[in-house]
């Protein structure tokens, strides 16, 4: 499935990746399959590239430290899958606040509409995982094979001695940074101080196993070798991002009206004079990019906004002394000459999304009080009547006790009937645990013909040493139809 | 499977894994003219154009290595037809697997409960624990969560026992089932008249509020042909299970007309047989609970 040609089509003498076929009128055969092209980005620096690598840091430094956080001697962030409970800190989720989550992503995606409403895919190149791991592997690559044109070099070469030597050595360490990744990943799910000394003595399950192995397998091939085929081919986020934009948004574009007509001149010459705009067709801004496009073309889908282009095109300006960075962050309607806003309505009713969403997740989480009940009622036979006509009702009352300390609980119940309690009054629960409590209501047989117009009963469960933990839900009183023969 | 559908899925199979690999291989060159702009199908949707751009090599290797995989799959696992593969796998085996496993881990468990006896597991919180979940699994739909009965489900948390209340008689009940089976003898007794007066002597038994002149009728009856299975005294028989009369439980309703149907219509009531649901070993555990339960009410259970 090697190919002769590539099957994109360009317009004669423009420069696009690899050039295009000369331009014949026999239609030609082509490989559908299009072998892909490695990309040797220029290792480029500057003020952009330095802001990415403290951001990259930062991100990085969360991930790696987390799951060795300790809050009251326990893990800090621990997400037990085998128990259900998901701890952050000094609070434990159970399933039945699953919602949370929901609302959690929700207020996760909104933040990233409003991130790219607001500076396009700034999201992207600067924190996506994709692209820190991949800035990661990349600065391995650089390091053991040098910069761009050491590495076509090696990679146009023969396979001696020196290639082979490099190449284990960067794989060895990829696969170093691949585990740490998957190691770090699986501590968030088992406490990492009793993950690796398992590891080291390799008493792992089959599931730990796949669980180290899957995510490094992933992490190598999609950071380290696959790098922009996965913002490409595999991200959906690439291809809806577009339908966020608007002409206000912040874009990296290149100012073709500083810039054009490109062409190569001597530094002392007057670009004026020449008939030349200020971009000296250096291909800077090609060699350094990721993706592998030339941002003159335009905003390209494939552009990730890692602003690499910005700081290699400011490294040439400066030198040839021509001013600003031809390629910037910039908007459509700025581009365009149009009046640009960018505190506009469409960001700042994103924006506002955000913070109300948010202060309403906060309040909800900080307010939830650490009990669960529930009444299960006795299905199969709704009531119990006995021979002087007294009804009973069996409920089997279900205590959680969400806190990370002991309870002991009371229970009471409310009703509009005349109804007595049979059962223990008090329960005591383990931090973490659920107990069960099976209680009666009686209702006297002679006042089981009567007219009741509230049926409800509500049960209350409160903490005898906390009394601000407690729980109130409402069940039935069930009796046979009055009047009725049973 | 039969031969049929072996051979349509075997066909099925064979179609699609060589047709997908049939299109894969088939499309590997394309003729294009290069001087067209684009690469356009044709097709324009609201001024986008759709272009038929080359897919990537590595997607179309994954493409290979998923054809691959399942020819590896069917030889080794079923799915080719009714073959059932190299390492012989069936989900029925899986199972048992696994019930061998859950044997192998949880039967020493219930192998030393079941070698103490009932009255020793009284003591044991973990023992009557795990009775305890078993009731609430296989019991509790009749018996009630709290184990108190309802019409025509005994009470097992009282001291009233229609086959006998000891560990052996418990398990037994449990094992084999019971049935209730009390005639309908009203024709014998005397018709409305005689069901009438026998029920006011039987609530006089157990201390309720009657009318004496037919209670007296109803003994005469009652000691002719009721006492042959209630006992004379009414106290009952375990071995045929018939109620005790004299203690004020009425399984099957205590009021006259309960009283009344009973006699009219006869009594049937049965509870299953257990031997096929429950392990011995859990019927011992779920019999201590039940024991239990009419030796002091526990406070909660898990």
């Amino acid at each position: 499935m090697s190919g002769t040609t590539s099957i994109l089509t360009v317009e004669p003498g423009s420069s696009g990746p690899g050039g295009g076929p000369p331009p014949s009128e026999e239609p030609v055969t082509v490989s559908l399959y299009e072998k892909w092209r490695k990309i040797y980005p220029l290792w480029v620096s500057g003020g952009f590239q330095t802001a990415r690598r403290i951001v990259l840091v930062i991100l990085l430094g969360v991930f790696y430290l987390g799951p060795w956080l300790q809050w009251n001697g326990k893990p800090g962030v621990f997400f037990d899958l085998q128990h259900r409970q998901f701890t952050i800190l000094w609070t434990t989720f159970v399933p039945e606040e699953f919602v949370l989550l929901a609302w959690l992503l929700l207020i996760a995606a909104l933040v990233l509409f409003t991130v790219t409403v607001a500076a396009g895919r700034v999201f992207c190149g600067w924190a996506c995982p994709q692209t820190v791991w991949s800035l990661v592997y990349f600065t391995i690559e650089k390091w053991v094979e040098g910069d761009r044109n050491a590495r076509m070099r090696l990679d146009g070469g023969a396979w001696n001695a020196r290639r082979i030597r490099k190449k284990a050595l960067k794989y060895t360490l990829w696969a170093a940074v691949a585990f740490s990744i998957s190691i770090t990943f699986v501590g968030y799910f088992e406490p990492i101080r009793e993950l690796l000394p398992k590891i080291a003595r390799f008493e792992l399950s089959g599931w730990e196993k796949f669980a180290l192995l899957f995510p490094a397998v992933g992490s190598f091939l999609m950071s380290g070798v696959l790098r922009e085929q996965v913002c490409f081919h595999m991200c959906p986020y690439a291809r809806f991002q577009s339908v966020m934009f608007d002409h206000d948004s912040l874009i990296i574009s290149y100012d073709e009206k500083r810039g054009d007509p490109r062409g190569s001149r001597r530094r002392s010459a007057d670009p004026a004079e020449l008939g030349l705009g200020s971009c000296i067709d250096c291909r800077k801004c090609v060699n350094v990019c990721p993706t592998g496009i030339d941002i003159r073309d335009g905003l390209q889908y494939q552009c990730i906004g890692c602003a690499a282009c910005v700081d290699a095109c400011e490294d040439v300006m400066s030198t040839m002394g021509y001013g600003e960075s031809l390629v910037r962050y910039s908007s459509q309607n700025r581009d365009e000459g149009t009046p640009s806003h960018w505190l506009r309505p469409r960001l700042i009713g994103y924006a506002s999304l955000v913070v109300v969403l948010l202060a309403a997740f906060a309040t909800v989480v900080s307010s939830r009080i650490p009990i669960g009940l529930d009444i299960a009622r006795d299905r199969n036979r709704l009531y119990r009547q006995s021979w002087d006509d007294s009804v009973e009702n069996v409920y089997t009352l279900r205590v959680e006790n969400r806190d990370a300390v002991e309870h002991t609980y009371r229970v009471d119940f409310e009703s509009g009937m005349p109804l007595v309690y049979e059962g223990p009054r008090t329960v005591h629960v383990a931090a973490g645990k659920r107990a069960s409590l099976p209680i009666r209501l009686v209702l006297s047989g002679d006042l089981s013909h009567q007219e009741f117009t509230e049926e409800d009963v509500v049960f209350h469960v409160q903490s005898e040493a906390k009394p601000e933990i407690e729980i109130e839900k409402t069940s039935r009183f069930h009796r046979p139809p009055t009047g009725e023969a049973r | 499977m039969s031969l049929g559908w072996s051979a349509f899925i075997i066909g099925l199979i064979t179609l699609n894994i060589v047709g997908c690999a049939w299109l894969l291989w088939g499309n590997r060159n394309v003729k294009i003219d290069p001087n067209a702009k684009g690469n356009s199908t044709g097709h324009e949707y609201d001024g986008i154009e759709e272009l038929n751009n080359p897919l990537p090599a590595w997607w179309t290797w994954l493409f290979v290595m998923t054809i691959i995989y399942a020819l590896i799959y069917l030889v080794l696992y079923p799915g080719f037809g009714h073959f059932s593969g190299v390492l012989g796998w069936s989900s029925g085996g899986q199972y048992q697997a696994e019930v061998d496993d859950a044997d192998a881990r949880f039967g020493p468990i219930f192998a030393a409960y079941a070698a103490q006896p009932l009255d020793a597991l009284l003591r044991e919180e973990r023992a009557l624990a795990m009775g305890g979940r078993i009731f609430g699994n296989n019991c509790s739909t009749c018996h009630g969560s709290d184990a108190r009965g309802g019409q025509g489900y005994p009470n097992l948390s009282d001291q009233e026992w229609l086959h006998g209340g000891t560990p052996d008689a418990i398990k037994h009940t449990i094992t084999e089932g019971r049935n209730g089976n009390m005639p309908p003898l009203a024709m014998v007794i005397g018709g409305d008249a005689g069901v009438a007066d026998v029920s006011e002597y039987v609530l006089s038994m157990s201390g309720r509020e009657h009318d004496a002149a037919a209670a007296a009728r109803g003994k005469m009856q009652f000691d002719m042909i009721c006492s042959a299975c209630h006992q004379a005294d009414g106290t009952g028989n375990p071995m045929l299970g018939s109620p005790n009369l004299t203690d004020n439980v009425w399984l099957h309703g205590g009021r006259r007309e309960d009283l009344a149907r009973a006699m009219n219509q006869g009594i049937l009531n049965q509870m299953p047989s257990h031997k096929k649901i429950l392990t011995p070993e859990q019927i011992h555990l779920v019999a201590a609970y039940v024991y239990s339960l009419s030796k002091g009410t526990p406070e909660s259970s898990p």
